[in-house]
């Protein structure tokens, strides 16, 4: 079998369950089944997966959570967009500095990355996929 | 190995488009030729004429600047126009030229790419 390189991108919101949750799946799967997964890369209302400040509600998955323990597993980036992350609200230390803002809150293992970030796994990996349903 | 961003949002009430012409831009200054499809609500997005009166930027200025970035035509899912009552003369003035593709077409330019990003 040919291993292949594969970039996720996030479209959605963590609460959009279905569609967090399809993004997830397949990941594991790509992982499970000895592909490479580089770079899940959170645009749009996909970089609010990023807060460490999410609660959700007993019995609901905690897509966050999820998404850190399978980077703790795998070591592949979880990036959030930078210019997403700041209209949504979810700052790294050094941004909140930067804006002076009152606190952080972007979750271990999370970083903010740019577009270019996306761009560039464009060009390492095999397969780009999107996740996240147009309304 | 270049991207296929396709444009499935309507213009108005959210900001799909604008997000996926930020991408568009950001692969093009990469000069990674990102070739970009129109299909379904997204055809809405060609009328630049029709702009609403919403919060969100008109998309228009934005594909003015597709030229310069190399970006010279883009593909139109033709049957999407169909369904939205839009006819190729109307497509004419726009600062990109649209090459219309059949269904079959459209099956062929997804099946081609593997780096596909739908918004």
């Amino acid at each position: 079998m040919t291993q292949l390189t594969y970039c996720l991108v996030v479209r959605c919101g963590p609460h959009q369950q279905s569609q967090a949750l399809s993004a997830i799946e397949f990941a594991r799967s790509l992982l499970e089944r000895g592909h490479k997964l580089e770079r899940v890369f959170f645009y749009q209302q996909g970089v609010l997966t990023a807060s460490s400040l999410r609660s959700p509600a007993q019995g609901d998955l905690d897509i966050t959570k999820q998404w850190q323990q399978l980077q703790k597993a795998h070591e592949f980036d979880l990036d959030a967009c930078i210019a997403a992350a700041l209209h949504n609200g979810i700052v790294n230390e050094e941004e909140s500095q930067r804006y002076e803002l009152s606190a952080h809150n972007l979750a271990q293992g999370f970083a903010l990355a740019g577009l270019g970030q996306l761009a560039s796994a464009t060009v390492t990996c095999d397969r780009v996929m999107t996740f996240g349903a147009n309304l | 190995m270049s991207s296929l961003i396709v444009m499935r949002s309507t213009p108005y009430g959210n900001t799909n488009a604008k997000d996926a012409l930020d991408v568009i831009l950001t692969l093009a200054a990469f000069e990674q030729e990102p070739v970009m499809l129109y299909q379904g609500l997204g055809v809405q997005q060609l009328l630049l004429e029709a702009s609403m009166d919403t919060p969100f930027k008109h998309v228009g200025k934005i594909l003015g600047a597709l030229p310069m970035y190399d970006v010279e035509t883009v593909y139109v899912d033709q049957t999407s126009l169909v369904e939205h009552s839009i006819k190729p003369e109307q497509l004419q003035d726009l600062p990109v030229a649209c090459q219309l593709l059949t269904s079959h077409q459209v099956s062929d330019l997804l099946h081609s790419h593997l780096h596909v990003m739908v918004f």
